[in-house]
């Protein structure tokens, strides 16, 4: 009943679900959703949700996201589903997947790093965790968690 | 048996069957019993960091298996100083030469070596990383003075957290079943987490010498790493604390041994080089035969 208070249903783009509570003003910074060309955007922070009490949902107006968006999404609520909406209906819900290895998403934070000395060699990490999200660096062995993964997002699209 | 597909970039992809083939491989290289390689076959040596024993040791058993070889030891010395990136001097070098031997400051470097060279790679120590051909070394040394490499109870004493040849020690101990493995260094010096959480076997750690068993086989000890510091003020907060002296030495076993991947600065006791435990020269002159052995492996699948 508030959720229907809150947001209208979109016509047409992307709906994601199932974001972890508290993240998804994270999400909205890391996808740079404030430059989404005017769509019309709505965040609902600590909705009420039956699998996990609460989450947060996203749903943005004519904007998709691209295979490496749904990286960072996975890598920040790995739970999230991503709905695309046409006509107001959904007509394909996935489950975001973090892959084994991810590549060219996240910055090794090491500065002694290959993959921040040499303008070719990107950056190449392997999940050796997935809840709790855990990279380990395929160059120099460096571990990321889940509390660093922010900011090593972050300066990738800086 | 083990097969070298990339070259050796971590004492990780090192299997016991590959260790032990190229261990037996250096014993013939040892005796004298093993021909050389055809002529025409070559290897760059590509040592973008400074290196005494790794350098000349890879340079002299190219030479003793007959290659031609090209070096650079400084990227101050080859057109990095230009500002040609990393990538396109191995390119380069890789167009030159069958083999490519690299060293460099930074982490990682030889497995993107291995990415993008076409050739062979072998790391002969990449930053903070790895040291692989020194772990081949260590236990080179150690299976030859006591006949077996397993089972046996180390010490190492040593500053874990910046040493490439630890890192690849431990690594490599993984292949060995060791009955105990001590580790004695300064709080802020132990093996970082992504090292111990790849060991198949437990570490104890201690911040004193007193953690040096009586019952140790190897003392395996290494040098502060002042170069990889972040500032003068952490290193100055470390230094000078851990020292093995004579009389550490005379408390060990009679038949167990010191090694060192050297250089030496202030962790050894020269007092002790006289000992019959002293096997760090033994330890440094076993990188020609090893080097030897991992490079004709290498070049030998290539023919």
């Amino acid at each position: 009943m508030e959720k229907d208070l809150l947001i209208n249903r979109i016509k047409s783009g992307t709906v994601i679900d199932h974001i972890a509570a508290g993240k998804a003003t994270l999400i909205y910074s890391l996808l740079s959703l404030e430059k989404s060309g005017g769509s019309k955007l709505a965040i609902l922070i600590n909705t009420d949700s039956n699998r996990t009490g609460s989450k947060d949902i996203i749903k943005i107006d004519n904007r998709w996201l691209t295979p490496e968006e749904l990286y960072y999404v996975a890598l920040i609520s790995p739970d999230a589903t991503v709905n695309i909406i046409k006509s107001y209906k959904v007509t394909e819900k996935k489950k975001v997947v973090l892959p084994e290895v991810i590549e060219k998403v996240v910055r090794c934070q090491n500065g002694r790093c290959i993959t921040n000395n040499d303008p070719e060699a990107h950056t190449k990490f392997r999940v050796i965790s997935k809840d709790p999200i855990k990279l380990v660096c395929a160059y120099c062995n460096i571990t990321i968690d889940a509390n660093q993964i922010p900011s090593s997002i972050a300066a990738t699209r800086s | 048996m083990g097969v070298i597909v990339a070259g050796v970039i971590s004492a990780l992809e090192l299997d016991r069957a590959m260790v032990d083939k190229l261990f037996s491989l250096s014993d013939k290289f040892k005796r004298g019993a093993v021909k050389p390689l055809d002529r025409s076959l070559s290897v760059a040596l590509a040592f973008f960091e400074p290196s005494t024993r790794t350098f000349s040791s890879f340079e002299m058993a190219a030479m003793k298996l007959g290659l031609s070889v090209t070096s650079m030891r400084s990227d101050k010395d080859s057109s990095m100083a230009k500002g040609e990136t990393f990538a396109d001097t191995v390119r380069m070098l890789s167009g030159y030469a069958d083999l490519v031997v690299i060293r460099s400051r930074f982490d990682g470097s030889a497995r993107f070596a291995s990415e993008i060279s076409g050739k062979a790679i072998i790391n002969a120590g990449d930053g903070q990383n790895e040291h692989p051909t020194q772990s081949l070394i260590d236990m080179y040394t150690i299976r030859e003075h006591f006949g077996k490499a397993d089972n046996l109870t180390y010490a190492i004493v040593a500053d874990l957290r910046h040493s490439r040849a630890t890192n690849s020690l431990l690594y490599m101990l993984n292949n060995f079943r060791p009955k105990a493995v001590h580790i004695i260094s300064p709080r802020q010096l132990k093996p970082l987490e992504q090292v111990t959480s790849r060991l198949k076997y437990e570490c104890e750690w201690s911040e004193s010498l007193a953690g040096v068993p009586g019952d140790v086989d190897v003392l395996y000890v290494n040098r502060l790493q002042k170069e990889r510091f972040q500032d003068e003020m952490e290193y100055n907060s470390v230094k000078g604390s851990y020292h093995i002296d004579i009389g550490v030495a005379e408390r060990m076993p009679d038949d167990s041994i010191i090694l060192d991947p050297l250089p030496r600065v202030d962790e050894l006791d020269r007092a002790i080089d006289g000992t019959d435990k002293a096997k760090y020269f033994v330890q440094a002159a076993n990188g020609v035969p090893i080097r030897q052995a991992i490079m004709y492996d290498l070049l030998s699948k290539r023919r």
